[in-house]
């Protein structure tokens, strides 16, 4: 879908974490609107294309926003200007304001990781892993298969349950209780699950001595170019971090130090970094076009 | 040169009171395709777990087990199978496709093998791209496992199997839990290994029909001792002497054959032995085998007889379309037929997973009445499943009723509608379990109906004399074979003495007793007024068992009768022993049939 696919997974690595690290750090809304605009944007632009836009995923995201910021003041009373009292307690301005910040931090996160999810092919993330420890990815790859099957088996064995009346006791306690059981018998076979797996794993001869390795991946000329734009980026947003420029105080008021010409440039770098992926995007959409008119 | 040897191999499993095998002993060559059969529970898979070391069950072993001059298991100085060679050279794949499955994606699942065997990476990725291309599974080498058929999971293993390039190939009941389309598939793709790579194959497996026309060696169990081995025609002889519950299991043409030379109308016949030469060496295996056996007897004998043919033929068409016209009206009018009131009624009903998905159900609709059994088959993916979903009232359709008695499903108060009402036996019996034996579970079932706890037990173990499933009351759900296992939920699902009952494919993975068996039970309860809607892939069980039988195709119901003149109608989807008979002798469903008929058109 977009360029990333053909990277080196330790490019996206360092992507991620130069978006992510500092917005988290700085907790300024001057780094948090530009992350947040970038994961919306690609996710945006990907959900229209491949039309997997669903409105409840949209709502809950929303709901998440609301219910943090709405929530934040009740538990924070700090910053100087009340709006209301509930029960002698102050709900001010300030801790509403950043109640709504750190929602969108948190949404920018979230979102974060499902572009990550998108961006890069599960199996070269885990070559990461596999390079650092194969045991592990191995262990990733076999839970990654487990669970979707865990979840069929679970619907099944509540079908199941259903139509030979388990469900539908009139007491709710016999219905709790089967629900329970329902859990139990699940557990049961994951077990049996996994001792099959076990006996196949080693019919095909896991642990002998000196496993090795289907996946390689090759860090190429690309992949450093796209790196060292990276962390150049990245190191003008530290610096500028390192510095203070875009400091940002909550409370008890809301004051930010006004923006000198390092903190525009930091900005400026870190908006470019969490655009990355929408550029690639629009890029490729671009490519694509041109090379469909030719065709 | 035999590449397998066992040599008296004794088993028995702790706690158990007699051997699991006793005395086995048997060889297979090199590039054999070798069959073990045998009724569930006859020690075919205990054999087959012990040839493959890794994955062999606990117990005491005595006995010595070879691959070439390596010992599987062996004397002190016999020159043991390492560790490496044992993984490498002898493959298995097992009955259940998902539990085989290791990693998340076909690629990896491809390569897991030999990445244990710790061959270099380009090694690696050249072994996994040849076999990926001979197996032609390019399309779906980057899928998620989880999202593949059952047919493609078990090639999947099959394929994960011969990465490592073993020299020995044991499947035990490879195709058991697959529909008949992707059971042909897969035993086509097994011939061309054997044909092309020239692989050993060492197959357990109860359904014969399917494999003995390509089977070198054929081993017969019974009760862990080999009762008797060889070509198919020395097996066939066997039987012919030896009666044994197997010989059901044969092809069809081969069943037929059994029944006219016993009845010495092929073997050893007084007037026309010139003609039946030609089957005494040649045992017809397949359906075109059984063809040219059955014209040749047709068409044997005199003017007379060939004229007794042709009118048998003709009342055999009048008979059969006599009864697709008996059939046309009780669907025109069900009401005033003599079949009984209508018990279960899915009108129009259509049902998509989801908004953005195609139909499953595009207006279904299926009548079912009080006494009557009704097979609904259809090819895979048809939506079958998903109808006795709908019919059983775990899914809703988005247009379109289902009526039980009359009554919409939706308004059954909470705790009326499956009890007494309606119950469905799932495809995966064990489903329907949740605690740790199955006499727990059983009486727990019983006792949402019954008024105490002494009236639930009695309840349950008369049910269970019934089903002659007594012995294995305090067994783990897990720990029986898939016969018992499947009569066990059978018995939970009838403790709520539903009026009808829906079976979802009550024959896979069943061997032919327990199919008698269970048409046995079925027949009781039709007897006593229950409705029965059973979905099968299993024609030759619809044939000789349903009243009624219907075609689900693209999301309806196309076809509808009775079996005579249903499977009659059919081309393909029909059974064996109908192919055979085809434009021979009309109006033929089952080996018996043809038993019956043949006497009729010989002199």
């Amino acid at each position: 879908m977009t360029i990333f696919h053909n990277r080196h997974p330790l490019v996206l690595l360092a992507l991620l974490l130069s978006v992510l690290l500092p917005v988290m750090f700085a907790q300024s809304p001057m780094l948090t609107a530009p992350a947040l605009l970038g994961a919306v944007l690609f996710l945006a632009a990907l959900g229209i294309r491949t039309r997997a836009v669903s409105l409840r995923s949209i709502f809950g995201y929303a709901l998440l926003w609301f219910l943090v910021t709405a929530v934040n003041p009740l538990f924070s009373t700090g910053g100087a200007t009340p709006l209301l009292f509930l029960n002698g307690r102050p709900y001010t301005k300030e801790a509403l304001l950043y109640g709504a910040h750190l929602g969108a931090l948190l949404l920018a996160v979230l979102l974060w990781f499902r572009c990550e999810r998108t961006l890069v092919p599960e199996e070269n993330r885990f070559f990461l892993f596999g390079r650092l420890a194969p045991k592990l990815a191995l262990l990733i790859s076999t839970v990654l298969r487990f669970v979707p099957l865990l979840r069929r088996r679970a619907t099944q064995v509540r079908a199941a349950q259903t139509a030979v009346g388990v469900y539908d006791d009139p007491d709710w306690l016999n219905r709790t209780r089967s629900q329970m059981t329902t859990m139990s018998a699940l557990t049961t076979w994951s077990l049996e699950h996994a001792i099959d797996t076990g006996a196949a794993m080693k019919a095909r001869g896991y642990g002998l001595p000196g496993r090795t390795t289907y996946r390689t991946c090759r860090f190429g000329s690309a992949d450093a170019a796209l790196l060292s734009i990276i962390l150049a980026l990245t190191a003008v947003t530290v610096l500028t971090l390192a510095r203070g420029g875009l400091h940002f105080d909550w409370y008890p008021y809301i004051t930010a130090t006004t923006p000198d010409r390092l903190a525009v440039c930091g900005t400026i770098a870190y908006t470019t970094l969490c655009l990355i992926p929408f550029l690639s995007f629009l890029k490729e959409e671009i490519r694509w076009s041109f090379y469909r008119s030719k065709m | 040169m035999e590449l397998l040897s066992v040599e008296n191999v004794t088993f028995r499993y702790p706690k158990a009171s007699v051997d699991a095998l006793s005395n086995v002993s048997l060889s297979v060559s090199e590039g054999q395709w070798a069959v073990l059969c045998g009724l569930s529970g006859c020690g075919k898979s205990t054999l087959l777990r012990l040839i493959k070391r890794e994955i062999a069950p606990y117990g005491e072993a005595s006995g010595r087990i070879f691959l070439g001059y390596s010992a599987v298991r062996g004397a002190k100085n016999d020159p043991p199978l390492g560790d490496r060679e044992s993984a490498e050279n002898i493959g298995i794949v097992l009955q259940d496709p998902e539990s085989q499955i290791v990693t998340d994606t076909v690629w990896h699942e491809l390569a897991f093998g030999i990445e244990n065997l710790g061959l270099p990476s380009d090694r690696i990725r050249r072994r996994v791209a040849e076999i990926a291309a001979f197996f032609g599974m390019e399309e779906w080498y980057h899928k998620k496992t989880y999202e593949l058929s059952g047919g493609q999971k078990q090639l999947l293993n099959l394929a994960s199997a011969l990465v490592m390039n073993p020299r020995l190939l044991l499947l035990d009941e490879p195709t058991a839990q697959l529909d008949p389309i992707a059971a042909a598939d897969f035993r086509n793709v097994l011939r061309r290994i054997r044909s092309e790579l020239g692989v050993t194959i060492l197959m357990a497996e109860h359904r014969l029909e399917d494999v003995l026309p390509d089977a070198d060696r054929i081993f017969l169990m019974d009760s862990g001792r080999i009762a008797a081995g060889g070509d198919a025609r020395a097996l066939t002889s066997f039987f012919a002497t030896n009666p044994h519950p197997m010989a059901q299991a044969l092809p069809a043409a081969t069943r037929v054959f059994l029944a006219l030379s016993g009845g010495s109308v092929l073997i050893g016949g007084t007037d026309s032995a010139g003609d039946t030469a030609s089957f005494d060496g040649t045992v017809p295996l397949t359906v075109s085998d059984g063809r040219k056996m059955l014209r040749t007897l047709v068409k044997q004998g005199p003017a007379s007889a060939s004229a007794g043919a042709t009118s048998a033929e003709a009342s055999e068409t009048e008979k059969a379309s006599a009864s697709a016209e008996d059939s046309a009206a009780g669907k025109v009018a069900p009401e005033d037929s003599a079949a009984g009131k209508v018990a279960l009624e899915v009108s129009g009903a259509r049902f998509r997973y989801d908004r953005l998905l195609p139909d499953v159900l595009s207006g279904a609709s299926l009548t079912l009445h009080a006494g009557e059994h009704y097979c609904l088959l259809g090819g895979n993916g048809s939506g079958k499943t998903t109808l006795l979903a709908l019919a059983a009232g775990i899914l809703s359709p988005y247009a379109g009723s289902v009526r039980l008695f009359g009554k919409k499903l939706s308004s059954f108060a909470p705790g009326t509608l499956y009890r007494g009402n309606l119950a469905l036996l799932p495809q995966q019996p064990r489903d329907v379990f949740t605690e740790k034996t199955i006499r727990e579970d059983l009486l727990k079932a019983f006792l949402r109906t019954a008024p105490d706890k002494a009236a639930a037990e009695a309840d349950m173990l008369s049910l269970c004399e019934r089903l002659r499933i007594t012995g294995i009351l305090d067994s783990h759900p897990y720990d029986v074979s898939g016969g018992e296992l499947q009569k066990a939920a059978l018995a939970k699902v009838l403790a709520s003495r539903p009026k009808v009952l829906l079976l979802d494919e009550p024959t896979k993975g069943i061997d032919v007793r327990g199919k008698d068996e269970l048409a046995e039970i079925l027949d009781g309860l039709l007897a006593e007024g229950a409705a029965v809607l059973s979905v099968t892939h299993d024609a030759e069980w619809a044939a000789a068992h349903a009243d009624r039988c219907g075609l689900l195709f693209d999301g309806e119901i196309i076809s509808e009768a009775a079996p005579g003149g249903f499977f009659d109608g059919n081309a393909f989807y029909t059974t064996a022993a109908n192919r055979m008979a085809r434009g021979i002798l009309p109006g033929v469903l089952t080996v018996s049939d043809i038993v019956r008929a043949v006497p009729e058109v010989t002199p």
